[in-house]
């Protein structure tokens, strides 16, 4: 079984998360899988059908308004990724939350990789986002929803707290794979508590020992070319909501400016249930 | 030439493959950087440029402690520049080294790596499950000589253009570089690192040696330093796809799996060289027992 699998997005919605842990999922699990990371990155339409039609493996790739402008992809390139792609997917993330990010992104880099490179990004005091940046951003996403409706219009919804927090149980749905011993959710976990120092005693000698092979699987992909951003390994989470919520010292501002911004794709939310949210996430995460 | 070189590190290790040199060169750039002085492996520099200028350049204006290699047969890519460049590195590198190891050991590393596994070295567990020798094999005799003529040619090359480089133990690389590069490189900083026990860990892990001695706390360090090693491929100071290498064969794997163990060594003692020290089975055997007292496998 070979899976053609696509996520199309805007940025900072957990594609990169999504396309790392989904490659070494499948991989893990026997399924050799290679995730280019952007197909734009092929250039030509002929480079993109001769490289993909002939691959011998399961494809994981991505793409996104942005560098498809940037790199000259053209509508017809767009066709045939909707038309050779079975499995194509968007992140269905609170849209205010993905702004956030993508407006905190524009300033310090998207993702982080290791501990050190988080505790050199990670912001020690509050912090604003401009509303003039926040807008920009809004519109962005609003652009990459309309984009989406354009040129991927059966694209299928994943949901993002299923991805992060349920990662193992939404891959064993779509992929059919029911044997799996990879606990992907349990490393996020586990990771997401070392790099910021916090408590990692309550996981037990053969998990860490686990993750440790979890890691160097990961540099067995990147070795033969199953993972193609060599000098990017595995992202770990950068901001929790409740991070965003204590530290953004303009979070109600933009509240209401996201409530406020005119589109048919952003749903509006109150503060009382991102507050809920945030509660959820930290017993995810279990901070 | 830049007033800050003076005070930088420019490390040079000059290597015929197989004798420890990838090893030296992570090891020293993850220890360097992890204590405080920021430090760029370029790998071979034939991998930077194989344009002498641009070399020259780009080496001379560099502002990090710099580790590299260098070797006869990737130097010839700098076609009719070769001496010149060989000329380069002699001056420009204020630490250039050799790793001392003994020769029969590297000349079987060698033909191992060149006529069964072509792989060099081994960078994961399941790298090294996919590489490693599963049943006994032989080395023919005569690529065996062809690789002691090779190891020899390597050795005549390092005298004739690096004749003042320092020797280093192969043994004191392995058994506790830590103390080594810190003795060596004058480093002050008490950070814990210990690349030794991360090494013998690996080499237990990755052969699914037992591993229940190790404390919850030193599996943390191990990641931690993993993390780290990460980090520095991220910052581009380490070469991506190939990290940190693992420990791909021991001595008592060689002597157990290549069944013309003692006729080789026998062709080794008596190969004609003033390079190769002569080496007993006994000698061996003593240095197996060493070898398993560090590696416990």
């Amino acid at each position: 079984m070979i899976y053609k699998i696509l996520i199309l997005t805007p940025d900072s919605t957990g594609s990169t998360y999504f396309q790392r842990s989904l490659t070494l999922y499948l991989n893990y699990n026997n399924i050799p899988c290679k995730n280019y990371t952007d197909i734009s990155k092929l250039k030509s339409l002929s480079n993109i059908v001769n490289t993909l039609s002939n691959s011998e493996l399961s494809i994981i790739g991505r793409v996104s308004p942005a560098t498809t402008h940037k790199n000259n992809i053209k509508d017809d390139h767009l066709a045939f990724c909707n038309y050779f792609f079975k499995d194509i997917f968007v992140i269905d993330r609170c849209s205010f939350e993905s702004t956030l990010s993508y407006s905190i992104a524009k300033k310090q880099g998207s993702n982080i990789y290791s501990k050190k490179d988080y505790l050199e990004k990670k912001y020690n005091n509050s912090y604003d986002i401009p509303t003039d940046t926040f807008i920009q951003s809004l519109k962005h996403f609003e652009d990459f929803y309309v984009w989406v409706d354009k040129y991927f219009p059966n694209a299928k919804k994943i949901n993002h707290s299923d991805l992060i927090y349920n990662t193992e149980n939404l891959y064993n749905k779509l992929f059919d794979i029911s044997d799996n011993i990879l606990s992907l959710k349990d490393y996020n976990i586990f990771n997401m508590k070392r790099i910021r120092n916090l408590d990692t005693s309550n996981f037990t000698y053969n998990q860490l020992l686990h993750f440790i092979d979890i890691s160097d699987y990961l540099d067995y992909l990147i070795r033969y070319n199953f993972i193609t951003t060599y000098e990017r390994k595995f992202p770990f989470k950068k901001i929790t909501l409740s991070e965003k919520i204590k530290d953004i010292s303009n979070f109600t501002e933009l509240l209401d400016v996201y409530n406020n911004y005119p589109s048919n794709h952003f749903e509006k939310i109150s503060f009382e249930q991102i507050k809920n949210r945030a509660m959820l996430e930290d017993t995810l995460w279990t901070i | 030439m830049s007033k800050y070189l003076n005070k930088l590190k420019r490390i040079l290790v000059i290597t015929p493959d197989a004798i420890g040199s990838t090893y030296f060169q992570r090891s020293l750039t993850v220890y360097l950087n992890y204590h405080g002085h920021t430090t760029i492996n370029y790998h071979d520099l034939c991998n930077l440029t194989t344009d002498l200028r641009d070399l020259v350049q780009t080496l001379s204006t560099d502002k990090t402690n710099i580790v590299a290699r260098c070797s006869p047969y990737r130097s010839l890519e700098f076609g009719k520049d070769t001496e010149k460049y060989l000329k380069f590195c002699s001056y420009f590198f204020t630490d250039i080294y050799l790793i001392s190891r003994c020769s029969f050991e590297s000349a079987l590393s060698y033909c191992n790596t060149h006529q069964r596994t072509g792989v060099l070295n081994i960078y994961s567990k399941e790298q090294y499950h996919q590489n490693k020798n599963k049943e006994c094999y032989s080395i023919d005799k005569k690529d065996f000589i062809q690789s002691l003529k090779y190891f020899e040619d390597f050795y005549i090359w390092a005298d004739k253009y690096f004749p003042t480089s320092k020797k280093i133990k192969h043994s004191d690389l392995i058994n506790d570089c830590d103390t080594f590069f810190k003795n060596e490189f004058n480093i002050s900083s008490d950070k814990k690192l210990s690349l030794k026990d991360y090494n013998i860990f690996n080499t237990l892990r990755i052969r699914n040696g037992d591993l229940s001695n190790y404390s919850t706390d030193e599996l943390l360090h191990f990641i931690d330093i993993t993390d780290y090693i990460d980090f520095l491929s991220q910052q581009n100071l380490l070469v991506h796809r190939h990290k940190f290498p693992l420990k791909k064969i021991t001595l008592s794997e060689k002597i157990k799996d290549i069944s013309n163990f003692t006729e080789l060594l026998d062709v080794y003692n008596n190969y004609p060289s003033n390079h190769f020290e002569k080496v007993t089975k006994k000698d061996l055997i003593h240095r197996k027992k060493k070898e398993y007292e560090l590696w416990n496998i």
